[in-house]
């Protein structure tokens, strides 16, 4: 029912961002032992936003190319924004911000659309951006100095454990809310 | 079976009902969408066709499970 919240709560970030340049890919999925089979018509009516497509993803073939090797690394309660001018070659491009839980990364999310809307996700924002200290990303990995650039003058990233394999067993899959923005 | 099991029993049953349609009850996207897309290996690249057709556009990604 958490995933569902995020299906809402999303729906009220969009119309936040009524007329703007946005379009939003809903990819929905079996991981829950409840997912039988494709969502309702009730289910799909949480995302009502004209600007949405959605998709059933039966054999969780997205969150493949995201980056699932195995059941720990399902890549769903999930949230990125891509900006202007990224194309999807084989695989996803790199996210300008990507979070999840969804429901508990509402704000970052909204504040990522905003200053993707502005062009404004320049390295000094990136350096800044209090969501981003100490985080990884869907595919475990972080910033080598957070806030810092690299001798190259770009951010780099390294290999690290995915956040749902750090997770603690006892506090669930889907507490704490936690995101990440790149550089682009 | 008294009649207080009788109700609990009809009650039960009408939830179960309800969740099941709630949950299960097909799969209609609302109106100004288009319709729901069934991924297989054969049509996964409409995702992408989707995603690089919108590229003047900031996109959005959204991974959920529907229950």
């Amino acid at each position: 029912m958490i995933c569902l919240q995020g299906a809402s709560a999303t729906q009220q970030v969009l119309q936040a961002f009524i007329g703007r340049p946005v379009r939003v890919l809903i990819v929905w999925e079996p991981v829950l032992p409840t997912d039988w089979g494709a969502p309702s018509t009730t289910t799909l009516k949480r995302i009502t936003d004209t600007r949405a497509a959605q998709f059933w993803d039966g054999g969780r073939l997205i969150s493949h190319q995201l980056g699932e090797h195995d059941r720990r690394g399902i890549v769903w309660d999930y949230v990125a924004v891509y900006p202007v001018g990224a194309s999807w070659n084989q695989q996803p491009p790199n996210p300008l911000y990507e979070g999840r839980p969804v429901i508990q990364v509402i704000e970052p999310l909204r504040n990522a659309i905003t200053r993707a809307l502005e062009g404004q996700m320049g390295v000094a924002e990136f350096a800044q951006d209090k969501y981003f200290e100490g985080k990884t990303n869907c595919q475990g990995r972080i910033p080598n100095d957070a806030g810092q650039k690299s001798a190259s003058g770009k951010f780099e990233w390294l290999p690290a454990q995915p956040f749902w394999a750090t997770r603690p067993k006892s506090s669930g899959f889907r507490q704490g809310g936690s995101g990440s923005v790149r550089n682009f | 079976m008294s009649r207080r099991n009788y109700i609990i029993g009809a009650v039960a049953a009408l939830v179960v009902i309800l969740a099941l349609i709630y949950f299960y009850g097909g799969s209609q996207t609302p109106t100004t969408q288009p319709q729901l897309v069934r991924l297989t290996p054969e049509n996964v690249a409409q995702v992408e066709a989707e995603f690089n057709a919108a590229r003047e556009d900031v996109r959005l990604l959204v991974m959920l499970s529907p229950t």
